[in-house]
C-alpha cells in the first residue's frame, strides 16, 4: 500500500517508519508540526495536504495521534484515514470530526475504546502499543565496561511538577466544601487499581472547579468539563502524589535513580539526572536496572502504557502497578511482575533485587513475548489487514 | 458435652439452640441482661454463680463478651464465641486474646486482621441456615402474595446512633463537610473493599470535637473505627436507597423494613417482618432477593443472604468475597457488580424462570449439605476436643 505518513515528532516514529518499510508499504511523508498549526483548522495545511494526496494519491493517511483537521481533509478527498493514539487523555480524540466515515481511530486503552463503541461511534478500534525489539536489542552502551545506567531501580517518567503546581494555585481559590471533596476522592482513588471513579464523581464540585480555574470546551467537542477536570487536573494529581510517595517509600530502604523533564526537582534519597533521550538512552536505563517501576498515569484506565511495553521490549524487568490489559497478553509473574500496593511493591523490590536468577528470567520472557507479538511490524499487519 | 448458652435477643438464637440439642449437647440457658448494649454489672457475679452449679464442659455466646471472657479465663473454662454482628465492638476488647476464648468470625477479612495483629483466639466460621425449619414452612397463606424483587432490610435510621451522622453534617465546617461526602461517593462505587476507616485520619479531630463516641474502658477501638461504623451504615443506607430506587422505574419492589412510615416512589413498604414466621415465606415467594450488604461487611456472608439459599429463594448479591469459598456465583446464586449490572439481572432473571429456579435449588441444596446450624456447631465443638 502506498501510505501517506503524517509525521511529527512523536515517540518511536522512526519505529513505525521502518516497519512500514519492512512490511512492503509505500511511505510518502508530510511534515505536520501541530504546535505551529491548528489541530481543527487550517488553511494552509488542509491545502497544503490536498495537494499531497491529489499528487501522491495514496491508499492511506496514518498518524500517531488523532488530528481533527487531518481528518477533515481526509473526509473530503475520501481517503482513508488510520490513526494511532498513544499520547492519553487526548482531547482531539473528543473532537466531533472522530465520527467520520473515513477514520479508523486506533486506541491502546479498551475501557476509551468500550466508551466510544457504547457511544454508538463505530470509527474508534482498540489496538495496544507496540516496541521494535529488533532495534532494542541493538542499543548498547558505548562499551562493555560503560554502566552509565547502571541501577538498582529506576523509574522514567513524569512527576507532574507543573500541573502540581497549577492544581496547587487552584485549591486555595476552591470553597472548603470542594477542597474537601476533593481531597477525599483523591485518596480514595490512591487506594484503588484498576478503576478509575474520578470523573463520574467530579459533578457535585464541577461548577466551582469551572469558576476557580476556567476551562474551555472544545467548541466542536464530546468532551465535558467533568472529564477535562478529571483527566488533565485531578488524575494527574493523583499521579503525581503517587509517584512521590512510592518513589520515597522505597527510596527510604534502596538506592532510586529517577529520569524525569525537570532536572531541578530534589527528592530524599533519590538521585534525579534529569531528562533522558527516548531512543538512544532510555532503552539503556530499562537493561541496565535491575528493576524498573511502572507507575501508570491515572488517565490511563486499563491500558498498558509505552513505558511499559518499552520495558518489556528491552529485557528489563518490569514491576508495574495493577492495568488490567495486561492480562490479555501476559502472565504476571511470567513475563513482569504486578505490585498492588505499597506494601506490596517493596515487598517485591527486596524479593527481586536479591533473586538475580528469577528476575532475569522473567525479563527473558517479556522480552519475548514482546518480540513474537507486539512489535510495531505486528501492529501494522493488524491494522493494515482490512 | 453440657454447653452454658448465653443468650441475649440474637437473630437466630432458637436455631442455634436446636441444633445443639439435635447435635447432643445438653444446654443450660443463661440469660444475658443487656442495658445500653451491655451486660449489667451482676453478670460477672450471676454467670460465676451458675458455672459453679452445673459446671459446664463449655460457654457460649452469640458475639462476645468481654466480662464472659474474664470470668471464664478466671474459673478455667472454654468459651466460645460466635460473632455474627458487624461491627461488633467487643472485639476491640483487650479480653480478645484470653487464652479460654475462642472467636468464631463470620467476615474473612476481619478474621485476617486479627491474625495478622498476631491474635491466636481468632477463627473463621461463616453463618448459617436452619435449612430443615426452613424447609418445613411450606404454609404460604400466611402471605398471600408473591413478589418480583423483595428486599429485607434496614435502612438504618431506627438505632439512635443513626441521627449521630445528621448531627455531626449539620455542624460540620465545609472542608470536613465536603471531605466526608467525597469519601462516601467514592466508597459507593467500590465493592470489595472498604477504605473508609482508613481514610478517615484528616478529619477525625473536627468530627470527634463535634461529637465524641464513649470509647469503652478496656478497648483498643480508635476513633476511626468507630466513625468508620457510623458512616458505613449512612453509605448503606445511601446505596439502598438508590438501587431499590432504580430498580422501582422499571418493576414492582417489595420492601420488608423497619419503619412502617418509610415511604418510598414505587415501592411498596410492608413494613417489619418477623424473622421466624413471616421472613422466610418472603424469600420464598419472591421471584427476586435482594442482598446489599451492610457496607461494615467487608467480605463475609450476611445472614440475610444464608437465609434467602437456605429458604430456597433466589438470591441477587453485591460482592462479597467470602462467598466465593463456598458458592459457585451463576450456579447457586448471583452477584451484580453495580447498579446498571442489577438492573440487567434483574431484567433478565425476572423472565428466565427455569434459570433462576435452577439456581435457587442449587443454593438451597449447598446450604442444607453444609451450612446448617448444626453443621457450625459441629465444627465449633469439634474443633475443642482436638
Amino acid at each position: 500500500m502506498k501510505i501517506l505518513l503524517i509525521e511529527w515528532d512523536s515517540y518511536g516514529r522512526k519505529d513505525i517508519k521502518e516497519a512500514f518499510t519492512a512490511e512492503g508499504h509505500q511511505l510518502v511523508c508530510f511534515p505536520f508540526d501541530f504546535r505551529k498549526t491548528g489541530l481543527r483548522h487550517d488553511p494552509e495545511v488542509e491545502e497544503k495536504l490536498h495537494s499531497v494526496l491529489r499528487k501522491e494519491t495514496p491508499d492511506a493517511v496514518f498518524s500517531i495521534d488523532f488530528f481533527p483537521v487531518i481528518s477533515k481533509v481526509c473526509r473530503r478527498e475520501q481517503v482513508r484515514y488510520i490513526s494511532w493514539t498513544y499520547d492519553w487523555p487526548h482531547i482531539l480524540l473528543y473532537s466531533a470530526t472522530v465520527i467520520y466515515p473515513c477514520n479508523t481511530v486506533y486506541v491502546f486503552d479498551k475501557e476509551v475504546y468500550q466508551e466510544f463503541h457504547n457511544a454508538g461511534i463505530p470509527t474508534v478500534h482498540y489496538m495496544p502499543l507496540a516496541a521494535n525489539t529488533e532495534r532494542l536489542d541493538t542499543v548498547m552502551a558505548g562499551s562493555a565496561a560503560d554502566t552509565s545506567f547502571a541501577c538498582d531501580i529506576s523509574f522514567v517518567g513524569s512527576l507532574y511538577v507543573e500541573n502540581y503546581n497549577l492544581i496547587d494555585e487552584m485549591m486555595p481559590a476552591l470553597p472548603n466544601y470542594v477542597r474537601g471533596y476533593l481531597d477525599a476522592l483523591m485518596a480514595a482513588q490512591l487506594k484503588i487499581y484498576g478503576y478509575n471513579f474520578i470523573e463520574e464523581l467530579l459533578s457535585p464540585v464541577v461548577n466551582e472547579l469551572q469558576k476557580a480555574y476556567p476551562m474551555e470546551l472544545t467548541p466542536d467537542g464530546l468532551d465535558s468539563l467533568e472529564h477535562n477536570f478529571a483527566q488533565y487536573v485531578i488524575n494527574r494529581r493523583i499521579t503525581a502524589i503517587e509517584r512521590m510517595d512510592l518513589l520515597e517509600a522505597v527510596a527510604e530502604k534502596h538506592t532510586v535513580d529517577l529520569f524525569t523533564h525537570v532536572k531541578e526537582l530534589e527528592l530524599p534519597n533519590i538521585c534525579n539526572h534529569g531528562e533522558v533521550n527516548y531512543d538512544y538512552e532510555m532503552p539503556l536505563v530499562f537493561k541496565q536496572s535491575k528493576i524498573n517501576l511502572n507507575i501508570t498515569l491515572r488517565s490511563i484506565k486499563s491500558g498498558i502504557p509505552l513505558r511499559a511495553i518499552d520495558i518489556m521490549g528491552c529485557g528489563g524487568f518490569l514491576l508495574s502497578n495493577f492495568q488490567s490489559e495486561f492480562l490479555d497478553f501476559f502472565v504476571p509473574g511470567e513475563d513482569f511482575v504486578f505490585y498492588d500496593s505499597k506494601e506490596d511493591l517493596l515487598r517485591k523490590i527486596d524479593y527481586y533485587l536479591c533473586h538475580d536468577d528469577e528476575r532475569r528470567a522473567i525479563a527473558r520472557n517479556g522480552h519475548d513475548k514482546i518480540a513474537a507479538g507486539h512489535t510495531y511490524r505486528h501492529r501494522i499487519r493488524e491494522m493494515f489487514a482490512e | 458435652m453440657k454447653v452454658l448458652f448465653a443468650e441475649w435477643s440474637s437473630i437466630g438464637k432458637n436455631d442455634l439452640k436446636a441444633a445443639f440439642i439435635a447435635e447432643g449437647h445438653s444446654l443450660v440457658c443463661f440469660p444475658l441482661i443487656i442495658h445500653d448494649g451491655l451486660p449489667v454489672l451482676e453478670t460477672a457475679d450471676r454467670l460465676c454463680a451458675i458455672l459453679n452449679k452445673e459446671v459446664p464442659d463449655i460457654v457460649f455466646s452469640v458475639d462476645y463478651f468481654p466480662v464472659i471472657s474474664e470470668v471464664c479465663q478466671k474459673e478455667d473454662i472454654r468459651y466460645i464465641s460466635w460473632i455474627y454482628d458487624s461491627p461488633c465492638r467487643e472485639l476491640c476488647s483487650v479480653t480478645i486474646v484470653n487464652p479460654c476464648n475462642t472467636v468464631y468470625i463470620f467476615d474473612k477479612t476481619l478474621y485476617r486482621e486479627f491474625c495478622h495483629a498476631g491474635i491466636t483466639t481468632v477463627r473463621y466460621m461463616p453463618m448459617a441456615a436452619n435449612v430443615e425449619r426452613l424447609d418445613s414452612m411450606t404454609d404460604h397463606s400466611k402471605l398471600l402474595e408473591s413478589y418480583d424483587i423483595s428486599f429485607v432490610g434496614s435502612f438504618y435510621v431506627e438505632d439512635p446512633q443513626d441521627t449521630y451522622i445528621d448531627q455531626v453534617m449539620s455542624v460540620l465546617s465545609g472542608y470536613e463537610k465536603g471531605y466526608l461526602s467525597g469519601l462516601m461517593n467514592a466508597q459507593l462505587k467500590i465493592q470489595g473493599y472498604n477504605f473508609v476507616e482508613e481514610l478517615l485520619p484528616p478529619v477525625i479531630d473536627e468530627l470527634w470535637k463535634i461529637l465524641p463516641v464513649q470509647i469503652r474502658p478496656d478497648s483498643i477501638e480508635t476513633r476511626e473505627y468507630l466513625y468508620a461504623h457510623i458512616l458505613n451504615r449512612r453509605i448503606t443506607a445511601l446505596e439502598r436507597l438508590d438501587l431499590l430506587e432504580a430498580i422501582a422505574d422499571r418493576h414492582l419492589v417489595d420492601l420488608f423494613t423497619w419503619g412502617k412510615d418509610f415511604s418510598m416512589n414505587y415501592v411498596c413498604n410492608h413494613g417489619p417482618v418477623d424473622y421466624y414466621t413471616e421472613m422466610p415465606l418472603v424469600f420464598k415467594t419472591s421471584r427476586i432477593n435482594l442482598n446489599i450488604s451492610l457496607r461494615g461487611i467487608r467480605s463475609g456472608i450476611p445472614l440475610r443472604a444464608m437465609d434467602i439459599m437456605g429458604s430456597g429463594g433466589f438470591l441477587l448479591s453485591n460482592f462479597q468475597s467470602d462467598f466465593l469459598d463456598y458458592f459457585v456465583p451463576g450456579e447457586d446464586f448471583v452477584f451484580f457488580e453495580n447498579k446498571e449490572d442489577l438492573l440487567q439481572k434483574v431484567d433478565y432473571y425476572l423472565i428466565h424462570e427455569d434459570e433462576r429456579n435452577a439456581i435457587a435449588k442449587n443454593g438451597h441444596d449447598k446450604v442444607a449439605g453444609s451450612h446448617t446450624y448444626r453443621h457450625r456447631v459441629r465444627e465449633m465443638l469439634a474443633q475443642q476436643e482436638k
